[in-house]
């Protein structure tokens, strides 16, 4: 005989019926590379939402497990990124609404910015000119509405203008006004 | 500025560049653009400021997210609940249903089969085990950090000293268990041969969390779970002390318990003559020098 102990073992009918160790679907194999793909730019944007990475990590799961029930049910798949954002989105909201009181994070950008910046940059006076420069756009961007933020970050994380207006629940004029607005306050704080 | 009125306005050149302008207002824009040199630079100076932004938002942010290997095992574990809860509730019917139609030849052909995988196992299952087995084991010593990268409770030290039933550590759920077993490539014949361990003990604040579990063999390697329990004691102790504070405890037993043994105990290989070990539970685990 030919086959092994473990071909044996790794045949379906010898396995448990239990579902824990069947192969994944394509469906669960797709929303798993989703979140390959957009986990981290979701956690950032949750972190400027003022979450912890903890909480941050928790609701990301949670949006993803909701696009497996979305995309199971057979909903629509366009703009499944826009989506994924909302749904976390309103998570976090929800989430810092409950526990507001030690949500509210007030990074301290000014000091964790200079030490990731040191070894990139090897002419120290143009690193310290670049890592001011940083510091000074986010502080104009942490002063910003948190619509105006939003879109500032989603942008930042690469998410297409309409990705962002269904992300917002605005429409697509709304998030350029947004970051015409945001940026002509970032190019004034750049001159001043 | 005269520019409002004769010239794009900055949503228009940002919509433009997104490519969500209309054809038409597409193409003059873009015949505007041709010919006017204040909107050609306005608008590459707000893409550039755009791209500053992003380069700035990743970068403070970038350093707080933990990898991505860990919180992808979970979601892959909480997919398969997800699924397979939902196959059940279909799969039920249909079974029944085919059963109450095709019963009898269904206990046949499950008979037959059982029969012909015993015979398949007694034939061929001892020597290929233990073949598949001493080929892997002790690969995991220590953890895949990016499967197993740690994961807390949030719990001050006070609280991880001051319960007794803190000695409870819970119960890793069977379907958990085997999520670890899978990420880890751990075949279904060899659970056995492991311990699926908290890398960060639930005494020092760690989760019951896949991202804080991984299997560990039970015997035959040095650095064996009976060693690792030494050192989580000896930390717990530490802590308790206020030698160590809890968060450094746990990054150390996270980033590397090998090396944290060494750093705790000033010892190179385990030692055996600490008071909180148990000698009758160890067996053939001892180091053999």
């Amino acid at each position: 005989m030919s086959f092994s102990y473990d071909s044996i073992f790794s045949w379906p009918l010898a396995r448990p019926a239990d579902a824990d160790s069947r192969v994944a679907s394509p469906l669960e194999i797709e929303v798993v590379e989703l979140f390959e793909e957009l986990r981290s730019r979701l956690l950032r944007y949750l972190l400027v939402l003022g979450l912890s990475v903890h909480d941050g990590e928790e609701i990301v799961q949670e949006s993803f497990l909701l696009l497996f029930l979305h995309l199971q049910s057979g909903k629509s798949r366009q703009n499944l990124r826009g989506w994924v954002f909302r749904v976390a989105r309103n998570l976090a909201l929800k989430q810092r609404a409950a526990n507001q009181l030690q949500m509210r994070r007030t990074v301290d950008f000014d000091e964790t910015l200079p030490e990731q910046h040191a070894d990139r940059n090897p002419n120290p006076e143009e690193q310290l000119r670049s890592r001011q420069r940083q510091s000074r756009l986010l502080a104009v961007v942490r002063a910003l509405p948190e619509q105006d933020q939003s879109c500032l970050s989603m942008r930042a994380e690469g998410l297409r203008y309409r990705e962002i207006a269904q992300a917002l629940g605005i429409s697509l004029g709304s998030v350029a006004a947004s970051l015409a607005r945001s940026l002509e306050k970032l190019g004034r704080a750049d001159g001043g | 500025m005269a520019k409002e009125n004769l010239h794009v306005t900055d949503e228009e050149l940002l919509l433009y560049a997104d490519g969500e302008m209309r054809p038409s207002s597409s193409g003059l824009i873009r015949a505007h653009l041709e010919c006017c040199s204040p909107c050609r630079a306005r608008s590459a100076e707000l893409e550039s400021t755009l791209a500053e932004v992003g380069a700035a938002h990743r970068t403070a942010w970038d350093a707080e997210l933990p990898a991505a290997a860990g919180p992808r095992a979970l979601l892959k574990m909480r997919l398969a609940e997800l699924a397979a809860k939902d196959a059940r509730n279909g799969r039920s019917r249909y079974a029944w249903a085919f059963l109450q139609e095709h019963g009898q030849a269904v206990a046949l052909a499950g008979i037959a089969l059982a029969a012909c995988l015993l015979v398949a196992i007694r034939l061929h299952g001892p020597a290929e085990r233990s073949q598949s087995l001493s080929a892997s084991l002790g690969h995991w010593e220590e953890p895949d950090l990016r499967l197993t990268p740690g994961a807390t409770v949030p719990v001050t030290s006070r609280e991880v000293c001051g319960t007794t039933a803190a000695k409870a550590v819970p119960v890793v759920p069977v379907s958990m268990r085997r999520k670890v077993f899978e990420e880890y490539g751990v075949t279904p014949a060899q659970p056995d041969a492991y311990e699926v361990d908290y890398l960060i003990t639930p005494e020092l604040g760690g989760a019951t969390d896949i991202r804080n579990l991984w299997p560990e063999p039970y015997q035959d390697t040095v650095w064996n779970a009976h060693v690792k329990d030494q050192l989580e004691d000896r930390l717990h102790r530490m802590v308790c002390r206020g030698d160590v504070d809890l968060a450094t405890a746990q990054r150390d037993i996270a980033t590397d318990w090998i090396a944290a043994y060494r750093k705790y105990f000033h010892a190179d290989r385990p030692v055996v003559d600490d008071s909180s070990l148990d000698f009758s539970s160890l067996g053939r685990s001892l180091p053999r020098t």
